[in-house]
């Protein structure tokens, strides 16, 4: 077979960002993964209601609703270095400033995973008490996972860039990271409203 | 923007001039055969990232586990064959048919459907390898992981029972007790897992790695099924996550999902597992759709019919796919408008699946066909699908559906759609494509002798079991009563079930056979169009020797005969491949492609053992979270390497 070339790419760049990145689609297709099974364990939760006269169940506590604000305007936060990280990566600026914001965010991350912990306290009721306090703890739990998944994949990209060596494609990975942040802090909106304030209207 | 500067040119990248001489070709395929050489022994295949090389084990293992299924099916027909037989026992009859419906469903036909995609979708879109490689991997050990639990199980007496559908309260703690059912929810953990992966891999490769020129409009038929495909598992499988993940803590650690006494409940489980369960026989039916199309074209030499109408009908059929799971569960109490909706959308798919079926006969009708072995399973397909479709559009109806609920009647439904509408048409892929895989012909006569021994034995096998489910035999007995008269059709469903058994023997000889004596292929044997067939047969571990320019929807028919339009310019010096645009295809960046490591087999491992430890306590999570974590530390952190020095931007410390 004779071959004709027609089109020269050796001058394209090596990396690129958003949807011209094949990780940005791979990484948007796990989101989709993720809030399909977010979008389930709501519908699972409605649906287990109607088998309660009353919800919360006869004998149980409404959910705090201090703590889970408080975290929730924390995680709100965290965007806002996770942002301007992923701006600076776009700009290709030097590794170590893109690092020092990644840090913030981490520190955030860490912060929600605990107060994750009292959250689960200011349920009263237990995941093996009845049905509402299985599906409550696991929607908790199953976003807990995903906090800590991001506050680690987040440190080692920082870690990566402190450390090097950096190639011009981390930076790609570093706004597909905060992406990927901004999907962990967008379900747990949706998911408070579901666990911490519908409870009170329902 | 100090730290990014345009990339210099490099020496090794030929200029390019009008048509490639032979001695650049040489040059090229030389430096491509160094780059991208896989190792050799156990230690290369270990630690393979190549997608051509994950694929056919993919497929293999994925054909075992048919032959193991198949087995099981042997042994309920053989305990079938007449009335109080003594062949095996009721414990071992619920594992058998459980193992038999986990098996063909979990094990062979989603990974097999997959696992085609996965080989030629990289080669029919003009691309080096799959997105993320190593990802790619982790996704046959996953798969393999899963499918040795289920079967370790069975053989020490752990195999699951509660049918493949897992039904609660019997498959929850107090009527399941053991540990079989845990085994059967952390297997579907594992092969979840590998659906997912391969999903994510394909939508991204052909999303993204499409030669300059294919744009959507002219993506190959099969490629569309395999995105489609791929986008049911992406919105179907979390479904199964969620309901086997509630099963688990249900049986682990006493979570009440299910359990209606304290405010769960089981029909939730119908809801989840069929929200899943439905949309998982589009998901393995679709991509046979697709293989359907390229034989049809290969095989009349003629482009196909209603290219749009048959896109957007796989779409189509994708779509409503996901709003019929209910006419599962039309035997439990629900709401009658409810019941309605889902007896239209059910008999509404049987529209985009016509439309398919009539563009099929249309371009075969316009063409010139050409009855080989391949062309012979396809109509198989139409005859065997088109039975399985009507006997659908009749259980669709509520009231019908109660009568035949939970008979043979349904598992002849079901085997005329799955053996008819995904089996055959995959042998007839295999036949399309193993000269291309292998680069041997399989034979004719034994593919002829293959074809009828597997399209006589199916209806001998499936058909009389329409009747017996209307005579009122429940599916799941392990044996009946003489008087109840069902002996003579069970006696004929085991009597064809011979024929399927010395079906698959000759098709295992037929390869066999080939393999060693059977004729050379030649690039392109059935003078098809699309990309896979412009390289050599099998294609070499780079896949193509320059990456294609197409120019239209066929693109070996569209291009001046001998004549291949290509892109020059990518550096042979690494694993890198070309990233277009998603519409267009236009090209937009290089990208380099990961390569081989074992870190996808230790996550395999390490994580797949953690999921085993999850069987028998909670803290099997935990640890599988720690390995992952260091593990992916490992897959993520970079490693410099001497072709890497123009991109980096910062020295390792």
């Amino acid at each position: 077979m004779r071959r004709r070339a027609v089109l020269d790419v050796a001058m394209l760049d090596d990396h690129s960002f958003s949807i011209r990145a094949p990780i940005w689609w791979g990484n948007l297709l796990m989101i989709f993964i993720e809030g399909a099974a977010f979008a389930l364990m709501v519908v699972a939760y409605y649906y287990i209601r109607r088998n309660f006269n009353t919800w919360p169940p006869e004998r149980t506590y409404l959910p705090d609703m201090g703590v889970s604000t408080a975290n929730l305007v924390l995680m709100l936060i965290s965007l806002a270095p996770m942002w301007y990280a992923s701006k600076l990566a776009f700009a290709h600026e030097p590794p170590e400033q893109v690092g020092r914001w990644l840090m913030l965010v981490v520190a955030f991350g860490l912060t929600a995973i605990v107060l994750r912990a009292f959250e689960l306290r200011g349920l009263h009721t237990r995941y093996d008490s009845n049905a509402y306090g299985s599906i409550t703890w696991m929607i908790l739990i199953t976003h807990l996972a995903h906090l800590i998944a991001g506050s680690l994949e987040t440190l080692l990209i920082a870690l990566v860039m402190f450390k090097g060596p950096v190639e011009r494609k981390h930076y790609t990975d570093t706004t597909v990271m905060a992406a990927y942040w901004y999907f962990v802090v967008g379900s747990w909106v949706i998911l408070w409203l579901v666990v911490f304030v519908s409870v009170r209207f329902i | 923007m100090a730290y990014s500067q345009a990339m210099p040119m490099r020496e090794d990248r030929p200029e390019p001039p009008p048509l490639i001489t032979g001695d650049v070709e040489n040059d090229i395929r030389a430096k491509l055969s160094a780059t991208w050489k896989e190792k050799s022994g156990l230690w290369g295949w270990l630690t393979s990232t190549n997608h051509k090389s994950i694929a056919k084990r993919y497929m293999v293992t994925a054909l075992i586990f048919f032959a193991l299924g198949g087995l099981e099916a042997g042994m309920m027909r053989m305990q079938l064959s007449r009335p109080e037989n003594r062949f095996v026992g009721p414990d071992l009859y619920n594992q058998i048919f459980t193992m038999h419906g986990s098996t063909m469903m979990f094990l062979f036909a989603v990974p097999v459907m997959e696992a085609v995609g996965l080989y030629l979708v990289p080669l029919m879109i003009g691309t080096r390898n799959v997105a993320f490689p190593r990802l790619n991997a982790l996704g046959y050990w996953m798969y393999l992981g899963g499918g040795l639990l289920l079967y370790a199980a069975f053989f020490l007496n752990t195999g699951p029972d509660a049918g493949w559908f897992a039904y609660v309260p019997l498959a929850g703690p107090q009527f399941s007790p053991g540990k079989r059912m845990d085994v059967w929810a952390q297997m579907i953990t594992f092969t979840e897992i590998a659906a997912l992966i391969g999903a994510v891999e394909i939508v991204t490769t052909v999303f993204k790695q499409r030669a300059p020129g294919m744009s959507l409009n002219r993506i190959p038929l099969f490629v569309w099924a395999e995105v489609i495909m791929s986008f049911m598992i992406i919105f179907a499988l979390p479904a199964i996550v969620v309901a086997s993940t509630m099963m688990a803590t249900d049986r682990l650690i006493d979570t009440h999902f299910f359990n209606p006494a304290e405010g769960g409940d089981a029909l939730l489980w119908q809801h989840l597992f069929w929200f899943f369960g439905h949309p998982e026989v589009y998901i393995i039916f679709i991509p046979a759709l697709g293989m359907v199309s390229s034989v049809v074209e290969a095989f009349t030499q003629r482009r196909i019919f209603g290219y749009p109408a048959m896109v957007l009908s796989m779409i189509s059929t994708a779509f409503l796919g996901f709003g019929l799971w209910v006419h599962h569960m039309f035997a439990t109490p629900l709401p009658q408008l409810g019941q309605s909706f889902f007896t239209a959308a059910s008999a509404a798919i049987s529209i985009p699946s016509g439309v398919q079926i009539f563009c099929w006969i249309g371009t075969i009708w316009s063409g010139r066909p050409r009855f080989s072995t391949s062309f012979m399973f396809v109509i198989g397909f139409f005859f065997l699908f088109i039975i399985g479709g009507l006997s659908g559009v009749m259980i669709a109806s509520v009231p019908y559906d109660l009568q035949v609920h939970d008979t043979f009647f349904i598992v002849a439904h079901f085997h005329y759609v799955l053996l008819g509408g995904a089996v055959f048409p995959l042998w007839a892929g295999f036949y399309l494509w193993f000269p291309k895989l292998t680069g041997r012909m399989l034979s004719e006569r034994l593919g002829k002798w293959n074809f009828w021994l597997f399209f006589i034995g199916m209806n001998v096998t499936f058909f009389p079991m329409h009747i017996l489910g209307l005579m009122g035999m429940p599916r799941r007995v392990y044996t009946y009563l003489p008087e109840m008269g069902w002996g003579g059709l069970n006696a004929l469903a085991s009597f064809g079930a011979v024929f399927i058994v010395a079906s698959g023997v000759v098709f295992v000889v037929n390869v066999f056979r080939s393999l060693s004596v059977g004729a050379p292929a030649g690039d392109n044997p059935w003078n098809a169009p699309t990309l896979e067939w412009a390289t050599t047969s099998p294609p070499p571990s780079y896949n193509h020797l320059f990456i294609p320019v197409v120019e239209g929807r066929d693109p070996l028919w569209d291009a001046a005969p001998g004549e291949l339009s290509v892109v020059t310019g990518l550096r042979t010096d690494r694993h890198e491949g070309l990233v277009t645009s998603i519409m267009d295809a236009i090209p937009e960046h290089r990208y380099e492609f990961k390569k081989e490591t074992i870190l996808p087999l230790l996550l395999a491992v390490f994580g797949g053992g953690s999921i085993v430890i999850a069987v028998f306590s909670p803290w099997g999570v935990t640890i599988g979270a720690i390995f992952t974590f260091i593990i992916l530390a490992c897959w993520f952190w970079p490693t410099i390497s001497p072709d890497h020095d123009t991109l980096l931007v910062k020295e390792p410390r």
